[in-house]
């Protein structure tokens, strides 16, 4: 499975959900980073997201990230190609699968 | 010749400041320093001859927006009152014996806002007289900024001088992070909750605080120190925007009305409104469902004793969990003020 580390190869330091503002957003990081992967991920195949090495995940950066992808793709194809780790802090995984599910279709 | 016949300059008998300044006022008035920025007193002589009053204000003793809200509010408010009608001032310090960081932090805002109106102005001042007071205003960079207007954060080992932006800056808080990580030896993953609580502020500082076409500087400022003592870092974040009673949208009035009827509340104030606030009663200005998730994360961290004693006082709402008040003074914009000891750090999210 590809493996997409955010702190080492985005940020180790997120920002909050527009580009406007400031560096490294949700914004940002979904239209640079998720959209691009995504689209490329074959069939049948998962991208794990690994969270671990940061300093924090603000909630607004992983709403605009992960919800603003389910809002653009559905809530349902973003869970079909991603999976999600964060052994530094489990609740970031929690979060990011609520704001895609409270994604309505 | 013609500036020295505008030299008929009335004082008010009680300008406060010592004989030699008064010697350097009259004697070398082409040439008085000028502390502040803005436009020259020789240019204001010109223009406004009527105005040669300086005023003296003094600040309260106890020079605490937290403890003391109405008094410092007040005084500040009536400090920008006289800066904004163009008098010079003479900011009088040296009886406050109790100076704390978030009153230093909305002075360089209130001074900064005039500045962005093109406001000129004339501010002198002295320091404290003791000896705490006047290394905490050293320490917090408020010389440097009234110097040359740059706030630039750094760390002296026991402080973060106030570090001010208009935007949200992961770096920067990931450089206060690793501060206090080297002061209190704790792992980086239990950054978590303050690294997000402080993002979470500037965005809403960056995206709420503001209306397009407001005649102010969006911007925030903070500042951290440790209390060696307490073993505690104390934080204050200040936005100089509309204020939280002023931007939550309250179209969702019905909840609102529910949400008071429910705590017993017949009459609601600002107060009421900050704590509605936190408690996600009102959706954001933008009404998007996928919205409005930093006051009530701010509220989640406060229950979970991530965060101790936060104090937030917006316009004239001062809320904590053990006062909650509807201040006369009336504060522009919103002061978070909270203390971290160690355990915060290891609490569960």
């Amino acid at each position: 499975m590809q493996v997409y580390r955010i702190a080492k190869e985005y940020t180790d330091a997120p920002g909050g959900r527009f580009q406007k503002d400031g560096n490294y957003s949700g914004e940002e990081f979904r239209e640079i980073v998720l959209i691009p992967m995504l689209e490329k991920i074959p069939l049948g195949e998962k991208l794990l997201i690994d969270f671990d090495g940061a300093f924090g995940y603000p909630k607004s950066f992983l709403e605009e990230s992960f919800g603003g992808l389910a809002r653009k793709y559905t809530s349902k194809l973003v869970l079909e190609k991603l999976d999600f780790k964060s052994d530094d802090e489990p609740d970031v995984v929690k979060r990011v699968l609520r704001y895609i599910n409270d994604v309505k279709k | 010749m013609a500036r020295t016949k505008q030299k008929q300059i009335k004082y008010s008998k009680n300008v406060g400041i010592h004989n030699y300044e008064r010697r350097v006022w009259r004697k070398n008035l082409k040439r008085i320093p000028v502390e502040s920025r803005g436009h020259s007193l020789q240019r204001v002589l010109n223009e406004n001859e009527a105005r040669h009053i300086q005023h003296s204000h003094i600040l309260p003793v106890n020079l605490s927006i937290i403890e003391n809200p109405e008094e410092v509010i007040t005084s500040f408010n009536e400090m920008e009152s006289v800066i904004s009608q163009g008098y010079p001032i003479y900011i009088d310090m040296k009886d406050v014996n109790r100076l704390s960081i978030e009153s230093i932090m909305y002075m360089l805002s209130l001074m900064k806002n005039l500045k962005t109106r093109k406001v000129p102005f004339h501010i002198r001042g002295n320091v404290p007289a003791t000896a705490d007071n006047f290394h905490l205003l050293k320490n917090s960079g408020f010389f440097t900024f009234v110097g040359n207007n740059a706030l630039v954060l750094r760390s002296n080992g026991e402080t973060f001088s106030i570090h001010e932006s208009a935007s949200v800056e992961g770096d920067t808080v990931k450089n206060i992070c690793q501060f206090i990580m080297q002061k209190m030896n704790i792992p980086q993953k239990s950054m978590y909750a303050l690294y997000d609580m402080i993002i979470e502020l500037m965005t809403n500082t960056v995206e709420h605080a503001y209306e397009n076409g407001m005649n102010i500087v969006s911007h925030w400022y903070i500042y951290i120190d440790y209390d060696e003592l307490k073993k505690e870092f104390h934080f204050a974040f200040l936005d100089n925007g509309l204020g939280i009673p002023t931007t939550v949208k309250k179209t969702s009035w019905e909840k609102f009305q529910k949400w008071v009827a429910d705590k017993g509340i017949l009459i609601y104030g600002q107060v009421d409104l900050i704590e509605a606030s936190l408690l996600g009663a009102f959706r954001t200005r933008t009404q998007e469902e996928n919205r409005g998730k930093g006051m009530p994360g701010i509220y989640e961290f406060l229950k979970k004793k991530k965060v101790n004693n936060l104090v937030i006082v917006s316009n004239n709402g001062y809320y904590s969990e053990t006062k909650k008040i509807d201040m006369n003074a009336t504060m522009r914009g919103t002061l978070y003020y909270w203390t971290m000891r160690k355990e915060c750090f290891y609490a569960s999210v």
